[in-house]
């Protein structure tokens, strides 16, 4: 565990404070922090992954984002698209996934060319995986996760149902692949992008408890 | 039970158990005195509130047989579920045993509320509870009338015909309705293979004109002019087929594919028909009701002006430049097309349970009744494997019927016994 994730997390913690977060903590909890030996390089690409929620916010969406990696190179990324193509199922991931499989398509490689392309790639995404997106990583055999925040509302990496695992039915092969996944990645930013957007209100929700306030461009 | 006939189940929100083996928790209880008992029953409110067991009674009145006098027994807290000794009640509650002069032992109640008559009546035999019969306001856990059971089946219909007349193998298949309106809203199909012809109309953008809204309802009057048994009957027999190409059933398989680079390039491994339908539907939402939301999200730097979202979209659906679109026109003049908020209010019909992350986008597209006519065994993701319906943390959700098909006794596909049948057969 490196001296900076630690000094990190304290001083945000005094610095938003408990009650300030009190709104977001029943939707997205703050996981504890990894212990990771290369926390440089999880930061690093967490941070891209946060960039892109940062786009997502900027449009009025939800914001999530992440990045999907292969050999330490960035070959996708995705945000949250849910209000602007109304489709609720439009999540980061899919949206770099679904990237991702359009150019390979293009390559014109088979499904299991493909396949062996997913074992190789690494996700880094701002909040857990919603259990749609947990199975779906799962159906594509992606080798890892990193996530920021936990999502203790649909998390489908632990949180609700632990779907990285993998299903135990492996007779006849049918057994779902698990895959390895690490939380609390930078995820005192994640849950700060929240806030943000639950404080400027979702513009779509069909009956807004908080009026849509105006953002303030910075 | 008549093969020949259409039967809807509810698939509940928990597990289904049969009334005399209901899932039980421990509990600590005590005789009382009468006159403590209002005293009694107020401190532990306060210091043991059963969170989790409102169904269950706190006290239980009995008449002793021997010398007609009531008894009572109140719960006092839960108790641990298995025999730790080192684990006795909390203190608060310990307190009480002395001056109230209570001799605390360990009962069982039921864990979940009962949802039927039979229920309630085997619970009560083992410690009160309450009952209130469902009071949804989802139609159908109650029951459906003759027409609606009528416009199910129909609609079932139409989603095994997708199946099995436009795929070579067997897929599945996806109809999300409006049943307000009897409207089909998106028909689809898997689209994890390359099976299809690649010039089919259903791939990936969607006419949305009124040639193509008519040519759903003609293939829905099709089915109700027909008579669906001799539909059916040929129908059936192919679902007898190998399903292993349909995308719920093995969302693990879809590697294993062959491979031709000159044909169709339009494979997916996640299009399975419930994602591809529900693009659909986004997609008519977004043709029909074209200003609502896109202006406000992709143009932020234009200040929002202080009207509600709900008069914004009310004033964009009314404005004069949509043009040039017979069935945007009509959506406009036809005040029975609201404009939806994602998939709020609308069923969809699907041939097999949906796989978990199937179950999840309709939870995330908020759709409001889920009908399958068979279980998915390998990774169904309501009630088979997973059951996302009863997922209490989740901001959404549906009820889930299984549809069981004339003549479903003589296919080979696994039947689910033991499930409240909520359609008469009257």
């Amino acid at each position: 565990m490196c001296a900076y994730c630690l000094a990190y997390t304290q001083v945000n913690k005094e610095h938003w404070g408990l009650q300030k977060l009190s709104l977001l903590s029943a939707k997205f909890k703050v996981m504890a922090l990894v212990k990771e030996d290369c926390c440089e390089e999880s930061h690093k690409y967490m941070g891209f992954a946060l960039h892109q929620a940062k786009l997502a916010l900027e449009a009025l969406e939800v914001p999530v984002g992440c990045v999907i990696l292969e050999e330490g190179n960035i070959i996708a990324s995705g945000r949250n698209r849910t209000n602007e193509t109304r489709n609720a199922t439009r999540h980061a991931e899919m949206e770099a996934i679904d990237e991702l499989i359009g150019q390979w398509r293009k390559d014109g490689l088979s499904p299991s060319q493909v396949a062996e392309k997913f074992s190789k790639c690494v996700l880094y995404v701002t909040c857990e995986p919603c259990i749609m997106c947990a199975s779906a990583l799962s159906f594509l055999g992606i080798k890892e996760v990193y996530y920021g925040c936990g999502n203790d509302k649909f998390g489908g990496c632990g949180s609700i149902l632990p779907l990285h695992i993998g299903s135990s039915q492996t007779e006849e092969g049918q057994g779902g692949k698990g895959y390895k996944c690490s939380g609390g990645i930078m995820a005192e930013e994640a849950v700060s992008l929240f806030k943000c957007f639950y404080e400027q209100g979702n513009p779509n929700a069909p009956k807004p408890h908080r009026p849509v306030v105006q953002r303030e461009m910075a | 039970m008549d093969s020949g006939a259409w039967e809807i189940i509810h698939i509940p929100n928990k597990p289904a158990f049969s009334p005399e083996h209901q899932p039980t928790l421990k509990v600590y209880a005590s005789v009382i005195k009468p006159k403590f008992a209002n005293t009694i029953v107020r401190q532990l409110c306060k210091i043991a509130p059963l969170e989790d067991l409102r169904h269950v009674k706190r006290v239980r009145r009995k008449i002793l047989p021997d010398n007609g006098e009531p008894q009572l027994t109140v719960i006092l807290c839960l108790a641990p579920e298995h025999n730790d000794h080192s684990k006795e009640m909390p203190p608060d509650v310990q307190k009480l045993v002395g001056p109230y002069e209570l001799s605390p032992f360990i009962t069982e109640v039921c864990k979940y509320a009962a949802v039927s008559k039979e229920e309630w009546e085997e619970q009560c035999k083992i410690w009160p509870t309450s009952f209130h019969p469902p009071t949804y306001n989802i139609d159908g856990i109650g029951g459906f009338s003759e027409e609606d059971t009528h416009s199910i089946c129909k609609f079932m219909s139409v989603a095994i015909n997708l199946a099995v007349s436009s795929h070579k193998p067997l897929v599945n298949a996806a109809v999300i309705v409006d049943p307000s309106v009897k409207r089909i809203i998106a028909t689809e199909t898997d689209q994890v293979y390359p099976s299809f012809p690649c010039d089919m109309t259903t791939s990936e953008t969607i006419p949305f004109n009124g040639t193509g809204e008519s040519n759903h309802c003609q293939s829905i009057d099709r089915v109700i002019n027909g008579s669906s048994e001799i539909y059916l009957n040929g129908v059936l027999e192919k679902l007898n087929g190998s399903s292993s190409a349909v995308a719920c059933l093995n969302p693990w398989q879809w590697s294993l594919q062959p491979h031709d680079a000159d044909k169709c390039s339009q494979w997916h491994p996640l299009r399975h028909a419930s994602i591809v339908a529900i693009e659909s539907s986004a997609a008519r939402d977004r043709h029909l009701f074209p200003n609502s939301s896109e202006g406000f999200s992709l143009d932020h730097s234009q200040p929002s002006d202080a009207d509600s979202p709900a008069k914004k979209q009310k004033t964009s659906s009314n404005s004069p430049d949509v043009q040039n679109d017979s069935s945007r026109e009509a959506a406009l003049r036809d005040a029975s097309i609201e404009k939806p908020y994602l998939c709020t209010g609308y069923d969809i019909f699907l041939l097999w349970e949906p796989c978990t992350m199937c179950a999840m986008a309709l939870v995330h597209q908020r759709i409001k009744r889920i009908f399958y006519a068979f279980p998915n065994p390998t990774a169904g993701g309501l009630g088979s494997v997973h059951r996302l319906q009863g997922e209490k943390s989740l901001n959404h959700h549906y009820a889930v019927f299984r549809v069981l098909l004339p003549g479903h006794a003589h296919n080979a596909l696994e039947e689910i016994k033991g499930l409240k049948h909520v359609t008469a057969e009257s």
